[in-house]
Formats: C-alpha cells, structure tokens, sequence
C-alpha cells in the first residue's frame, strides 16, 4: 500500500453523481454546501409524533421517472430508485457515451446501513396481517440487502464486480476504499462506488427508541451541531452519493477530466462496546495515518479534513482527540469541516462526503460546519464556523467512524500526473 | 495479470476453521456429517411453519452461546451474531495462535451477511405493529445492523485491523473471503477472520415461499426431480494467516487461498442469465487470479440450491469454463446436507471446500436419485468420496446476480509448483 511502490495503479475520481437533502445532481449540492444551507427540515414524508424528534434531512423534488422507465418505477423501491439516479448522474459526469461498449467490465460497489428497510417492513407486515399467503413475492427482492447495488447494474448493463457493504457509519467509506482495492489490485479498471440510505418512519422511531436522536436523551434543543458545546444527538439524513473511480492511464487515454486521485485509505479498528464511539480517538488517528501514509504524505502536509462529526457527544470529542494525536501541536492550523451539519447522519453519509470533497477539490474551497455557536472547551480545533472559505487546497482527508469502533480514512488529492 | 505481479503479492493460508450448521455446532461435527452424507433438513421449530410450501429447514440446534458469553451481550445479540461468535471462537482455537505476541492492529476480520438481526427485530415489527409503538422494545431492534456480529467479535479478541461487513446476499461471505484474503496480500494485515454467519428468519423464510422457491422436502440438488431449495441457517469463519508467518509458527495450514472472482449477471433480481455467463466470468477470473488453469481443479462445490433453473445455469456455466473436463470433474452440493445458509452459505461451503483439500475427500451431493438428461456431470452422489483434490473451486451465486468464485489449493511452500 505504500506510495513508494513505483508501478503501482493509481485511482481518480471521474464523474459525481448525488441526490441528498442539499439537492439534485453536483451543482445544487455544491451551492448548498457553499452557502452553508441545512437539508435538515421538519419531516415530510412520515409522521414522526411517535418520537419527541421531528427534523430529517429529506431528500425532497426527487422524480425516480427521470432516471427509470415507468415500469422499473413501479418494480424498484425508493433507496433502489436513488441509487439507480445518483450512479446515472455519476456516470454521465464522467462523460461516458450511452452506448459506451465497455459496460461489461464496469463493477458497482456500494454501501448501505438498511438497504431496503421500508420494503422489507411492508413484506413483513403483510405476513403479519395475512400469513404466509400475505407476502408479496414482488416486494421480496426489495428486501435483500444488495439490491439497490444489484439494480444499478442490472440497469446500465453494468456486469463487473459487484458488492454490497454494510458497516453502520462508514458503510459509504468502506465501498469506496473496497472499490479502490479492487482497481489497485488490477481487478478492475472502471467502478462505481457510493452508497445510498433512506429515512423511514420505523428507522427514525428505532433510532429515538435506541436514545441517539436529538434531543433524547440530553435535553436542550433539536439541532445538529456537530463540535458544539449544545450537541446532544443527532438527526437522521438520507439520500445517495455515487462517484466513477477508475484507474489512472484508463481515466487518461479517453480524456477523462479528473476531479481527484484517490491518494491513500486506511482502515481500522478499535474494540469498544459495540453501540459506543471509541472514546480516545486511538483508532481514528491510526487510520488517518494510515491513510497518509499510503498517500505518501506527512501530518503535517494535510490541507483540510472533511469529518465525520455528526452532533453526538462522543464521536465529536474523539475524532477531535484523533486529530490532535496526528497532529500534536499543529493541530489548531488545520481547517476542519463536519457536513453532516448540513445532511444530518446516516448509514451511507461517506458516500456524499466523498462526492463533496472532490467538489472542495475541483472549487478550492472549503464548505462550513454549520449551526456552530457555542465553543467546546474540549473540542477546539477550527471547525471553519457557519461560513465557507476558499483555500489552496492539494489534499483532503476524509474520516469515517462508527459505534462499535471502526474507522476508515480516504486521502483524495489533486492530480499530479 | 503477470506471473511478476503474482509473484510479489504475500501468500495467504488457512489455518482456522469454525462452523456452526444442523450438522452440529464444530467443525468435527460438521465434516462428519459430511463424510456420513447426513441430512440436517428437518422440521423448523424456530417460529411457527404452517402455512408454508414447506416446513422444513436446516435448523441450528444447541448453540448454546450462554456458555462463552456473559448474559448481559448475550441478551443483546441476535441469533446470527450467537452464531458467529461461536464460531470465530473456534476458528481462532483451532488456529492455535498465541495471544501473547499478537499484533491485533495487524488482525482484521470481514464478515458476510444476510438478514443478520432481522429475525430478532421481526419481534420489535410485530409489537411495533400489533400492540403500539410503546410496547416494542430497543433491545430487539439493536441487532439489527448486519455488522454486528463482526463488532461481537472484534470487542471479545480485541482485534484492532481493518473490518467489514458484506451484504451481497447469497455470495457475501464467498466476497468476504475475498476481499480479506487481498487485504493480507497486499499487506494490509497479517491475519483476517472471514466468513459468514446468517440465521433462519420468517422474513427470508416466508419471501422463499412466495417465489415458490421452496422444495416441500428436502432439497435435491441437480436431481432431476429437484423442486427448490431448503433454507438452512450456520456460521463459518475461517482464520486466514500469511504463509510465511503460518510456516515459521508451524502451523497446521488446511489449504491455500489461491483466488477470487466477482461478477454480476446484471440480468434479473432473481433468476440467473440462461447461459450462466456471469457465472463463467466469475470462476474463470477466480482462476486468473488464482493463475491457474481449468484444467488443474480437482473439485468444485457448487452453488447447487437444488432450484431447477441454478443447478441446469450452473452446470451449463461449469461446462463451458472446464469444456470436456466437466464430465470427470466432480461437482457437489453441500447444500443438500445443511440447505441454503444464505449469508453464510459462501463462508460454510468455503470450510467445507478447505477440508475436502484437507482430507482428500468430496463431499457428496445427497438425495440424489434421478438423473437430470441437461445436468449431467459427477455430484458425488449420496457418498463422500476419497480423491486426490489439489485444486478446488467454491461457487457462491445470489439475489441480484451478485456471483463470486473462490480457489482454494493445497498448500506447498515452493512458489514456483504451480499444482499441476
């Protein structure tokens, strides 16, 4: 994995495709996240009074008709229906020709906390109500958790390699970094990797029965504030960040413009009790460095972090601690922002920070974390307040983190060819 | 890819095995019941099966997990995390590592799953639905998130690697084997735990019998009288370790990872292309990788769900990579002992894959009686057999036409005897 192997396949980012709460497609997300806009609203698609939560970062506008023909409408369901859009987007943004003669080598890879959950509740409770003779032979391969991956490729002809992962917070990071693996290895030239989750009402209700949604357990406002000192919980998001990872000379001899490389990943672990964030930030830090050292740069070489930070007490403080061990003394003059400010925290949420990062990239400039009012003696780093700014930036590192104590970190940096 | 590039990749052994199925609850078990061709397809007693095309299924029985884990995780963990606790606990005594010297930042595990906890949130659902959102209770939705099992795991040994968890439905834990035996390759890791573990739930049982999917008796691979499958439930995680540290520790290795395959059909959520192609790129790129020929394999397990379109596709897909080889190339379907563990089923047929090499033994293709004029090859019928198996490939197909094919060899430290 070191960067000082001289023939090894690079990977870039080619092509962007989401639907999130921030908008449909690059540019409506892009000008949210400049402007520092919350997707973070009162919940519209459900009825969320069963839990003394009510905001969610919906996607809203989205028109499955304008992606898939009528009939695969009515088939797919709707974490199936965002998949299939934000990898046309993606695909489309990496200027592929329709007929493109290569599909049949183009692998998808995607992550995904709960998949088709809502298909998998109305199966099931058809076979409450009705017995046996209430499942709905239809709704069934809905329910099986690759199919939004599976339909992607079914799709757009795509027959490489195919996957699903599904690792709670960092399920987007770790279809990246598999997707990477993949193409590093020579197994692939051309993948798709990205991730997609929906917000439904017995997912939210879970989550406030589990006592992580703001304000639960805590008190205080509802709000998503990821750093500071009022956080207390967080608020669920959905939607689906695709983006076209190909290998270097491929991305090269069709004259493909290149968002990113990316330079490096690194994942780790770190036991801790398997619904708690690990507290120290042990594991995060020896991720990044991982990251960094596969990307063949220094602690101290890094321009920006796009964090994982989701406005729960825990995670925020360790991966302010992980940033610190990296870091040491440097730490303050790094420039770190946590867009789940804006989307709200899901399962797949790395599949759309990832596609933000390219987009900090290609803009040089660094999106806010937003809602920040009230500092956290613990936690003071520079989180890039409420208000974006422009930088020259060559690299940024991506963190993932989840309960149980997994981690994962990307290193995306400029293209030097 | 070169013989260069192969050559300067890490190799990677097996040298832990720990499955739970019907056939009981230890490796031992399982493989003597193999050698015994015992069916472990009996009547479910998991949940209520009236109703049901069929009341059958290979059931886990005596898991018995409360003996290695305090209460208090056990109440927390789903039936499949149970399962794959038990066994990665034995993978990893079987292994004989030390503790003492381990690198645990240099030990991962990539678990494989299915409807992972969705069998104990079905209790959450029904309460949630039938008697009120306040009556359902957190600690039954908590496992639902198909990673647990692999945190389960990671917290007890205190594994500090790389971790993660597939969900590709019936090919996930076959992916899983994959992708950590690349992770140790390319040097990642040292060690990975992988495999998988799924448990019985009425929402898979239940979306079988609507496909019709199911056999109203136990299933009967490539029999031409085959009417479907039989759902099992299991776990299997396997220890996969870099050759060289397993020789310097002298290890007792059962096999060599020698490749992997993935493809899709992108043809149909649930039925296979009629010319099984993804099927063929996907063991034909597992013996890329694997740089092997078709020629050199000695044994393949099959997917062999005992539906009749898997098992004709299969068998066409067999034939065109191995061509006139096919007809004296044995094929079996271990399904037919501990059904279609789903999630688990790549994870346990892996195991069942090392220890056919390990002891030079197929496993048979049980009740099979009647043979089908269009699947016409050796399924090692109702008998294990004794036979020179150096080279074995492991088919694992799924929902969404998700395939991935493992090569599994015998063991031999010289990197230039290539096992022909």
């Amino acid at each position: 994995m070191a960067a000082s192997e001289p023939n090894q396949r690079r990977v870039v980012i080619t092509g962007l495709g989401i639907i999130s709460s921030l908008g449909l497609g690059k540019e409506a997300f892009w000008e949210s996240l400049r402007q520092g806009r919350s997707g973070l609203q009162e919940i519209s698609h459900f009825d969320p009074s069963l839990t003394g939560s009510r905001l969610g970062g919906e996607v809203r506008g989205f028109e499955p008709k304008d992606f898939l023909a009528a009939a695969k409408v009515r088939r797919l369901d709707r974490v199936s229906q965002m998949a299939v859009a934000a990898a046309r987007l993606a695909f489309e943004d990496a200027h592929f020709r329709c007929s493109f003669d290569g599909a049949g080598e183009v692998g998808v890879i995607l992550g995904s906390g709960f998949s088709g959950l809502v298909s998998t509740e109305a199966f099931f409770r058809g076979l409450l109500d009705m017995g046996p003779s209430g499942a709905n032979p239809m709704l069934f391969p809905n329910t099986v958790p690759n199919a939004p991956a599976s339909q992607v490729a079914i799709e757009m002809g795509f027959k490489g390699p195919n996957a699903t992962l599904s690792h709670k917070e960092v399920s987007g990071e770790n279809a990246i970094v598999f997707a990477c693996d993949l193409i590093r290895h020579g197994k692939a030239d051309l993948l798709l990797g990205g991730a997609v989750d929906e917000l439904s009402q017995i997912l939210h209700f879970s989550y406030w029965k589990m006592g992580a949604l703001s304000p639960h357990r805590r008190g205080g406002e509802e709000i998503c504030c990821p750093f500071d000192l009022r956080r207390n919980g967080i608020i669920l998001g959905e939607g689906a960040g695709v983006v076209v990872l190909e290998e270097l000379s491929h991305a090269l001899s069709r004259g493909a413009s290149i968002y990113a490389e990316v330079a490096g990943w690194g994942m780790s672990g770190s036991p801790c009790r398997v619904s708690d964030y690990e507290e120290e930030g042990e594991g995060l830090a020896r991720a990044m460095g991982l990251a960094l050292k596969a990307g063949g740069l220094k602690a101290g070489e890094v321009q920006s972090i796009n964090a994982c930070a989701n406005s729960s007490p825990g995670l925020d403080l360790m991966e302010s601690r992980a940033i610190k061990r990296i870091r040491g003394e440097e730490s303050s003059g790094i420039p770190v922002s946590a867009i789940k400010s804006m989307l709200g925290e899901f399962n797949s949420c790395g599949g759309l920070r990832i596609v933000a990062s390219a987009l900090s990239l290609a803009h040089q400039w660094i999106p806010p974390t937003i809602h920040y009012q009230v500092a956290d003696p613990a936690c003071d780093l520079d989180w890039i307040p409420n208000v974006g700014r422009s930088g020259d930036l060559e690299n940024v590192l991506i963190n993932g983190s989840s309960n149980g104590g997994s981690h994962i970190s990307i290193l995306l940096r400029r293209v030097q060819v | 890819m070169s013989d260069n590039a192969r050559g300067a990749r890490r190799r990677v052994v097996i040298t832990g095995i720990g499955v739970v199925s019907a056939l009981g609850n230890t490796t031992a078990a399982f493989w003597k019941g193999i050698l015994q061709g015992r069916c472990g397809i009996e009547r479910l007693t998991l949940f209520e099966v009236s109703g049901y095309r069929s009341q059958l299924g290979a059931q886990v029985r005596d898991l018995e997990a409360g003996r290695y884990l305090p209460a208090k995780s056990l109440r927390r963990m789903s039936r499949c995390d149970q399962m794959g606790f038990v066994a990665a606990r034995e993978a990893l005594q079987d292994s004989g590592i030390s503790w003492e010297r381990m690198d645990r930042e240099r030990f991962g595990i990539i678990v494989g799953g299915g409807a992972g906890g969705i069998g104990t949130a079905e209790s959450f659902y029904e309460d949630y639905y039938r008697k009120g959102a306040s009556f359902a209770h957190p600690l039954q939705v908590f496992p639902t998130p198909p990673n647990m099992v692999t945190d389960w795991i990671c917290l007890e040994y205190g594994l500090r690697g790389p971790r993660s968890t597939v969900v590709t439905a019936c090919s996930s834990s076959a992916t899983s084997i994959g992708y950590a035996a690349d992770l140790i390759r390319y040097g990642q890791a040292d060690f990975m735990l992988a495999g998988g573990s799924d448990a019985m739930c009425q929402l898979t049982f239940a979306g079988f019998n609507s496909l019709r999917a199911l056999d109203e008796g136990p299933c009967r691979p490539f029999d031409a009288q085959r009417k479907g499958i039989s759902l099992g439930e299991g776990a299997a995680l396997l220890v996969l370790e870099e050759a060289e540290h397993a020789l310097a520790r002298k290890a007792r290795i059962y096999g060599e990872f020698a490749g992997y395959g993935i493809s899709c059909d992108a043809h149909h959520m649930t039925a296979p292309d009629s010319k099984g192609e993804g099927a063929v790129r996907a063991m034909a790129s597992a013996l890329a990788d694997a740089g092997l020929s078709p020629e050199a394999v000695d044994y393949v397990n099959a997917h062999g769900t005992g539906t009749q379109y898997n098992d004709l596709v299969e068998t066409l897909a067999i034939k065109t990579v191995f061509g006139e080889r096919a007809y004296h190339l044995p094929v079996s379907s271990t399904k037919s002992m501990v059904g279609h563990c789903l999630g688990a089923a790549g994870g346990i047929e892996a195991a069942a894959t090392a220890l056919a090499i390990h002891y030079q033994t197929a496993p048979p293709t049980i009740h099979y009686e009647h043979r089908d004029p269009q699947c016409d090859l050796d399924y090692v019928p109702n008998q294990s057999r004794r036979q020179k198996i150096k080279v074995a490939l492991s088919n694992s197909f799924a929902f969404g036409g998700n395939n991935t094919a493992l090569v599994i060899r015998e063991f031999r430290p010289s990197l230039t005897d290539k096992g022909e």
